[in-house]
């Protein structure tokens, strides 16, 4: 298989993987770019042990939380900046935008309120919440992308719900 | 909205048709300023010779040093041109 026959097979799995973690069509092509440059590089110690889509939804998934992490970081040094340095334009330039494409705009504002929950989880919850509710994999799918086991997943997915739903109130009371 | 519903209501999109060739183009930058392996090796090889031929040049003329002192210090001569402030 070419790579060219690889990222035509893969490419939408993981442009919209991407999208669900960071909502953003800029950012999601940045990490498009990253997973396959990745793949790319290190093809050659895909051992087989897992089949390919799985191992590119591994890659997918860290390659965003880093990214998440990375922009976090610059948003944290661009807030100090701006506390010394009066010109800083970092932080207004920076400003964190929901333009997710997969959304009709009439759903737009509500699924915008509980991805800003979603984003608040702790990254294994995210992750089995975003795969099974959004990606609409099975527990066992979930389980084997994350190397775990599908019951250690039910219960990720449980604790996610509960804390989404207990955000959720909080913000509509 | 609850959040099982979630899927119905975000559609599959296409992924840009450009990010394959913006792809191709970081592989071929990476590609380029990877150091070729025969190149890396002559670079620390030269690296290495330049390390030792100065410790080398050191030790020698530290040698040559310590001779110098021992024979003016056995024919009980001064080791400098001081002339003033010796007694």
């Amino acid at each position: 298989m070419t790579f060219e026959e690889l990222y035509n097979i893969h490419a939408g799995m993981v442009f919209n993987l991407a999208l669900q973690y960071v909502q953003n069509t800029e950012d999601a092509e940045e990490i498009t770019q990253d997973v396959f440059l990745s793949v790319h590089q290190s093809f050659s110690s895909f051992k087989g042990e897992s089949t390919l889509k799985t191992w590119i939804y591994r890659i997918t998934i860290n390659k965003s939380l880093d990214y998440i992490k990375s922009k976090q970081r610059k948003k944290r040094f661009a807030f100090l900046t701006s506390l010394f340095f009066d010109n800083s334009s970092d932080l207004k330039h920076d400003q964190p935008t929901f333009d997710h494409p997969g959304i009709l705009l009439e759903d737009k504002e509500s699924i915008a309120a509980i991805f800003k929950h979603i984003n608040d989880l702790p990254d294994n919850q995210k992750t089995a919440l975003i795969l099974h509710k959004i990606e609409n994999k099975t527990q066992v799918e979930v389980a084997e992308i994350m190397q775990t086991s599908p019951k250690a997943i039910e219960s990720l997915i449980q604790r996610a719900k509960t804390n989404l739903s207990k955000k959720l109130n909080t913000n509509e009371g | 909205m609850n959040i099982d519903q979630l899927h119905k209501k975000i559609q599959a999109v296409d992924a840009p048709a450009f990010l394959f060739t913006r792809i191709q183009q970081k592989i071929e930058k990476t590609y380029s300023t990877v150091l070729p392996k025969k190149f890396a090796f002559a670079l620390s090889l030269s690296f290495v010779f330049i390390v030792v031929f100065n410790a080398g040049a050191l030790v020698y003329k530290t040698k040559q040093n310590n001779s110098v002192a021992s024979v003016a210090e056995s024919m009980n001569l001064m080791p400098n041109n001081d002339l003033y402030t010796h007694e």
